[in-house]
């Protein structure tokens, strides 16, 4: 149990389950974006969204990794 | 303006766009806020059954817990944030365009399931205007149900701001076809 747990906070497990996410994440967004884009082409409120998702999503992502070498 | 949501005619212009009050969308998250801040209701327990993990492993307690449980959060953070945006296309993707000549009702149901409905001004019969509820009342939302001639089905509105101008630009708009189609010598009457 404590080497289950000793890897399943080790930063190689980190690193798969932020690779995962990213990867579901981009599968999301591209359906997002399909819909903002074919629906919605020229809304400013779109434009808005759009920058706020992408960038805060950035951040977050960012900020994960810098975590899991932090925890290194 | 929606001329990206709908194909207009020659001559055919959109005279409003008519979505859900915001408030509407404002009760459709408060699950998902909720869920946001939920964790951080229990960081202090959390973060310390952390730390005993690391220990146990012979990673530093000091750099372990917290970080792990950032790490953790900022995960569930980025779901339900991707939630809240599945949500908000939603609602944003549910619009009713009134044009000069006709009325769409543009539905998103879900990411894969879109219905369009169109019918034309002229077949208009009556509009009601239903606003119910306290909140509603003060926020000015309501229903705006379009009765139509024939067979076709009622058309409703649902939750829409500002319904009774809405109801007024409608009624506009209905009158301007009629008097146009009976200038032309066209029978409206059905």
């Amino acid at each position: 149990m404590e080497t289950l747990i000793g890897y399943a906070i080790s930063p190689t497990a980190l690193w798969i389950v932020l690779a995962i996410v990213f990867g579901a994440w981009l599968v999301v967004s591209w359906i997002l974006s399909y819909h903002w884009h074919t629906y919605t082409k020229g809304s400013h409120a779109i434009r808005r969204v759009m920058v706020i998702y992408f960038g805060v999503s950035l951040v977050i992502f960012i900020t994960e990794a810098l975590l899991i070498i932090s925890i290194s | 303006m929606a001329d990206y949501l709908v194909d207009l005619g020659e001559n055919e212009h959109i005279v409003a766009e008519v979505r859900r009050h915001m408030f509407v969308f404002y009760t459709r998250i408060t699950g998902v806020v909720f869920l946001i801040f939920l964790p951080l209701v229990f960081t202090a327990p959390i973060v310390q059954f952390l730390n005993g993990r690391f220990l146990e492993t012979g990673l530093s307690a000091q750099a372990g817990g917290g970080a792990f449980f950032t790490f953790l959060y900022l995960l569930w953070f980025l779901v339900l944030f991707v939630v809240f945006f599945f949500q908000w296309t939603d609602y944003y993707l549910d619009v009713w365009v009134l044009t000069t000549e006709r009325i769409f009702d543009v539905e998103q149901r879900g990411a894969f399931n879109r219905q369009i409905s169109v019918f034309r001004l002229e077949q208009i019969q009556d509009v009601t205007v239903e606003v119910s509820g306290v909140l509603a009342t003060f926020l000015k939302y309501g229903d705006i149900h379009i009765h139509t001639a024939g067979e076709a089905k009622d058309f409703i509105i649902r939750d829409a701001a500002d319904p009774l101008y809405i109801k007024k630009v409608i009624m506009e708009e209905h009158g301007k076809v009629i008097r146009a189609r009976t200038d032309q010598g066209v029978d409206v009457s059905e």
